[in-house]
């Protein structure tokens, strides 16, 4: 018991612990946010569990018949009706225990969560260089459509490292989900409607963007290069872009190979692109 | 079985006739098939007919067992067919589309097909017994759920060989689930196998609320009933409503399949979305509904092993109402990562974190309770424990996901993969220990006890050894089959663990099937502590259950001398009419001759779009339906209602009554969630934008005066038949057929009128929604014509006149039809 309450006052001094500094307001990106809550969740959950499961096989232990004294005076007796065993104020304490720290995790996990929704930061100064990059992203079975603000398209996403990007997801066909799980980025994308994510690129280099909702024969391998490049190579890339014709089939097996030759048109005809 | 006894044939017909013939002895002059389905006398176990026939609620629940138990091999294949694919990260053993069939029919079968069923074998054989009820208040219907469950599962099996079965995932997103992108008819095929499913599952509901709320033992009121029977109510409670709105959703699914309509697909309308909203308003419920029964007979196994009565009973029991009732009220935890705003996110943050707490409460519950108990380590006690233990594992990695931001991150992974299996599975580990606890009830005999603990050990280890790796390997996308190679080490222990888990299954299954003839026979409690009433009766129990009346009015139980009962405390129904002994019938043919009808019929409309070989099967089916519905309706059966029973609150209505009530109920929630739809729609596309598609809605009014008319007429009818005047009974049901009649071509010249103007149900979304949920309207008055067509000839006969209750439950069904109407009319006319 007492092991839970310290976890208790654990989760409210992680709560206001300094370690990042979250104010209310202030924009968070997902992979600020989920790595540091994820650990918490992670250490928190595992401590909890094992409180409760040790506790749970050390009275199984300890409270194993010998197979001589199993009946008693109070034994519950066949036909009986059944009364409450007693025992409530047991039961209340781990209760009240267990929700504040349920409580406590899940509030600081809202804190967060305002900073993500929130948006890319307003930059003051320089608009210019820091306003953030807005692409659209459009899944299509089964590549992923990149709509620059100059309105051509790709299907590698080039990005500068520079800036914020915020990206508007949506599909024109199926529903899917667009996920880049090295920056813990994860959104719906649904006919007809959009959602919006967003994030600060860092380190040049490619990632990978993945579909994480199933969206028929191509979902396994639905995925798409995401290149971060330098912002000033960003700028040179994008006054000279033009719009790619196809998808670029990725390097993968070539199971993909059918997704790409279906007929496209043919299937998402009747779908609005948003 | 030497106790089985011969059924009664002078019975009354629980449809209030009096009318009925002893059968016809069966002579050589009868077909063999004829005799050999003659409800003549309830055949022994051995044979084959009595499997066929018996609508007991003990042969029923072994037979939900069973059947549920192959489905577990089936849906446990197509497991590790996924499994050995996964052991390397690129797909090499089946093929794409192959991968997203399995992986849909494995999900849908195991929750579907496999865990609800097993769970309510265990309901069917045990809650009478626990209750005190001779059987079900419906024996006929309920074999009538086993054998559509049966069917259904037949028919999802068959959809493999139809061009391939549904690949849209267990959830069936829109619009991926439309033809379009899935034109298989062995999708179309999964969605009606569900659907039938469904039905099953309604019909059950009713059943066991019907049951359970009026056939309690007197002094056996809802506080003191077992816990097991406890989790049932509040399961069937949630199963009631929760799967009208996934009815609702499956037909309009298919009528999109089938018929043309656009809902899922229109321009401008947020189709997909209105599918999350429709499938996780059931979707989440039904997380609890596959729980909840594994819940209540953990605790039944906690009670009796560890000799203890279960800590804080009270809020146990609290716990379990306010999931089931709040259980409603998180669904949109599914949809974070829509375009839902933040307020929502945060209210049903909330909702989900507030329904886990009761659970805290429960699991504390069931540890307290082995505290100073004497705990005896037996198989079933094994399964519960280990059971509880990896569902406290799921609990906790559950709360991640409710927190928001994580969810963003987790969903679409194996962390969701991980987290529901541990808490599913839990169920199922727990209701392995249910088929231990109850074999020796069920059989009369004790499995083999050294196999038990080693398929148990087998079981929990193979358990981990399967999901606790997904854990690790979380950033796995979830219904993939090509996943980041560094994580193949974890995919393939999983592996392992899969066929370890498998394999405990089959010694499972088979200590039960040898045991039946090497257990060494058992007592009648051959567990010491145990307390409900199924201990107290011999192993296998009588037919009719019980020596005596079950009574607990002297504060434990007692078996009355069923003639003695004096009918003080309880309430009293009035007596059955006309004369019977209390002996009940136990065999009918039809509920197995409408199943294979629906079967038939079902097959056909998956394909019948296409023509060919499904249109006859589409009218053989159908033809089949009506001829043995009729006969179902024709049979004299008889069931009693027990004299006295325990019956709050519903003490004032009769079976019969209720179970039209409660079906309503569930008619409700699928006009609601229709109406919804076309709100939720209507509301996206712009409320003022949308075009009503009646040109002019005169004919809409008549209809409505048409209907109240007819309302008034059942009226009359009823107080005819009070009054016993047959010639008014006659008159008012025939005035009704015709006013329905009417209604019906007026209903005819409308659409006809707008089919002329090109207007068809798939010409857009507002024409869909329009057809699609007066359709279902006009359906529902046409199954009413049809009740009054058979009605008609029997109040001919003045059937009626002593007992006028199906008038008056007819009038109940009518009179809803009506007012839903009422609803319509205003909504797709005027609005
Ligand atoms: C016994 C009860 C079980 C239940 C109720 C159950 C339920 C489910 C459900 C609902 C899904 C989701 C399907 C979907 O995403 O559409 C699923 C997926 C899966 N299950 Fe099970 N399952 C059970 C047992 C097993 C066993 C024994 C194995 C392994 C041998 C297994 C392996 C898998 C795998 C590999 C997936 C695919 C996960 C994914 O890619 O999303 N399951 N299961
Ligand atoms: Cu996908
Ligand atoms: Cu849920």
């Amino acid at each position: 018991m007492s092991v839970l309450v310290g976890l208790t006052v654990q989760t409210f001094g992680i709560g206001a612990s300094p370690a990042p500094v979250i104010l209310q307001g202030q924009s968070r990106t997902m992979d600020e946010v989920f790595p540091h809550l994820f650990s918490i969740f992670l250490i928190l959950g595992t401590l909890v569990g094992i409180v409760v499961l040790s506790y749970m096989v050390y009275v199984g232990v300890r409270y194993r018949s010998d197979g001589t004294t199993d009946e008693r005076a109070d034994s519950p007796q066949l036909g009986e009706l059944p009364e409450g065993g007693g025992d409530g104020r047991k039961l209340a304490v781990s209760l009240t225990l267990s929700a504040i720290i349920v409580i406590a995790l899940i509030s600081y996990a809202w804190f967060l969560l305002l900073g993500v929704e929130g948006g890319p930061p307003e930059v003051s100064g320089e608009p210019s260089t820091d306003e953030p990059l807005s692409v659209t992203v459009v899944g299509e079975q089964f590549s992923w459509k990149y709509i620059y603000p100059n309105g051509n398209t790709a299907y590698t996403l080039r990005v500068p490292n520079d800036r914020p990007v915020a990206l508007t997801v949506t599909s024109s066909d199926v529903m899917h989900t667009y996920g880049i799980p090295e920056y813990d980025l994860k959104t719906d994308a649904i006919p007809a409607q959009n959602t919006t994510i967003w994030f600060n690129p860092n380190e040049t280099g490619t990632v990978e963007a993945h579909c994480y909702e199933l969206c028929g024969t191509g979902h396994s391998e639905m995925t798409s290069e995401v290149i971060i490049m330098d912002g000033a190579a960003f700028d040179g890339w994008y006054a000279q872009s033009t719009s790619d014709a196809t998808p670029t089939p990725n390097e993968s097996t070539d199971k993909v190979a059918y997704a790409i030759d279906r007929p496209q048109s043919e299937l998402a005809d009747n779908y609005v692109l948003v | 079985m030497s106790d089985d006894r011969s059924t009664d044939e002078t019975a009354v017909q629980p449809d209030g006739g009096h009318a009925s013939q002893p059968l016809a002895e069966p002579t050589s002059k009868q077909s063999a098939l004829r005799r050999f389905f003659t409800r003549d006398d309830l055949p022994p176990y051995g044979a084959l007919r009595r499997w066929l026939l018996t609508t007991n609620h003990k042969d029923v629940g072994v037979l939900y067992v069973i059947t549920a138990l192959l489905f577990l091999v089936f849906g446990g294949v197509l497991a590790l067919l996924m499994r050995v694919e996964l052991l390397t990260p690129v797909g090499d053993f089946l093929s794409a589309d192959g991968y997203n069939q399995t992986v849909s029919t494995h999900g849908l079968i195991m929750v579907f097909w496999f865990l609800s069923p097993f769970a309510f074998g265990f309901a069917n054989y045990i809650v009478p017994l626990q209750i005190g009820a001779k059987d079900l208040a419906f024996p006929r219907l309920n074999a009538l759920s086993y054998w559509l469950y049966l069917f259904s599962g037949i028919l999802i099996g068959l959809s493999f060989f139809q061009g391939g079965s549904f690949s849209g995932g267990w959830t069936m997103y829109a619009p991926l689930s439309v033809p379009n992108y899935m034109p298989q008819i062995g999708s179309t095929t999964t969605i009606l196998a569900l659907t039938l499913f469904v039905i099953s599952v309604t019909v059950s509901s009713v059943n066991f609320l019907t049951t359970m709320h009026r056939m309690r033992a007197p002094g056996l009121t809802l506080r003191r009933m077992p816990l097991f029977t406890w989790s049932i109510l509040l399961t069937v409670w949630m199963m009631l409503f929760a799967f009208a709105a996934l009815l609702a959703a499956l037909l309009i699914l298919s009528s999109d399949r089938i018929l043309g309509t656009t809902y899922f697909t229109a321009e401008g309308t947020p189709g997909s979305l209105l599918w999350t909203h429709l499938f996780w308003f059931f979707g989440h419920p039904e997380v609890y509904i596959v729980f909840f029964p594994a819940l209540g007979a953990m605790a039944e196994m906690f009670q009796t092993f560890t000799g203890r009565r279960l800590v804080g009973r009270k809020w146990f029991i609290v716990s379990m109402l306010l999931v089931a009732l709040q259980s409603f009220l998180v669904w949109m935890h599914h949809m974070f990562l829509t375009s839902i705003n933040l307020q929502i996110k945060t209210l049903f943050m909330i909702t989900t974190i507030g329904i886990s707490l009761p659970f805290d409460l429960m699991v504390f519950s069931l540890i307290y309770t082995m505290v100073k108990g004497r705990l005896r380590f037996t198989t079933p006690f094994l399964f519960a424990f280990g059971s509880l233990f990896v569902f406290i594992i799921g609990g906790i990695t559950g709360v991640f996901l409710g927190a928001v931001v994580l969810d963003y991150q987790l969903r679409g992974t194996y962390w969701v993969v991980a987290h529901f299996h541990y808490v599913m599975v839990s169920g199922v580990m727990a209701l392995v220990g249910a088929l231990y606890y109850w074999y020796p009830k069920l059989t009369g005999r004790m499995f083999n006890r050294r196999l038990g603990k080693l398929s148990f050990w087998l079981f929990f280890a193979g358990f981990n050894l399967l999901y606790f790796p997904m854990f690790i390997a979380w950033e796995t996308p979830r219904r993939v089959f090509d996943y980041p190679a560094e994580l193949t080490g974890f995919h393939q222990l999983a592996t392992v663990g899969g066929f370890l888990l498998g394999f405990a299954f089959l010694l499972v299954i088979w200590n039960c099937y040898r045991s039946l003839w090497d257990g060494e026979p058992v007592s009648s409690n051959p567990w010491a502590h145990a307390t409900t009433a199924e201990w107290a009766i011999p192993s296998p129990p009588p037919l009719e259950n019980y020596p005596g009346m079950p009574s607990y009015e002297s504060g434990s139980l007692d078996f009355l001398d069923r003639d003695s009962v004096t009918t003080d405390g309880g309430t009293v129904t009035k007596p059955t009419p006309s004369g019977h002994d209390g002996h009940d019938s136990h065999a009918s043919p039809w509920p197995l001759g409408i199943s294979i009808g629906s079967f038939v019929l079902f097959l056909g409309l998956s394909g019948v779009a296409t023509g060919g070989i499904y249109v006859p099967l589409t009218i053989i089916g159908g033809g089949l339906l009506a001829v043995t519905l009729l006969g179902f309706g024709m049979e004299s059966f008889s069931v009693t209602e027990p004299a006295v029973a325990e019956r709050w609150p519903f003490a004032g209505i009769e079976n019969g009554k209720l179970g039209v009530w409660i079906f309503l109920a569930s008619d409700i929630v699928l006009f609601g969630a229709f109406v919804g739809s076309y709100a939720f729609l209507r509301a996206g596309y712009g409320w003022q934008a949308w075009e009503i598609v009646p040109h002019n809605p005169i004919p809409g009014l008549i209809n409505t005066y048409i209907l109240l008319t007819s309302s008034f007429c059942v009226v009359l009818a009823l107080v005819a038949a009070q009054k016993g005047r047959r010639w008014g009974v006659v008159a008012g049901l025939t005035t009704t057929l015709l006013l329905g009649i009417a209604f019906l071509i007026n209903k005819g010249i409308e659409w006809v009128e707008l089919f002329h103007h090109n207007v068809w149900l798939s010409t857009d979304v507002q024409a869909s929604t329009f057809f699609l949920t007066t359709g279902l309207h006009g359906l529902h008055v046409v199954l009413g014509l049809v009740i009054v067509l058979y009605m008609i000839p029997r109040a001919l006969n003045g059937a009626y006149l002593d007992d006028e209750r199906p008038v008056e439950y007819f009038g109940l069904y009518w009179h809803f039809v009506d007012i839903v109407w009422l609803f319509l009319f205003p909504l797709f006319y005027i609005l």
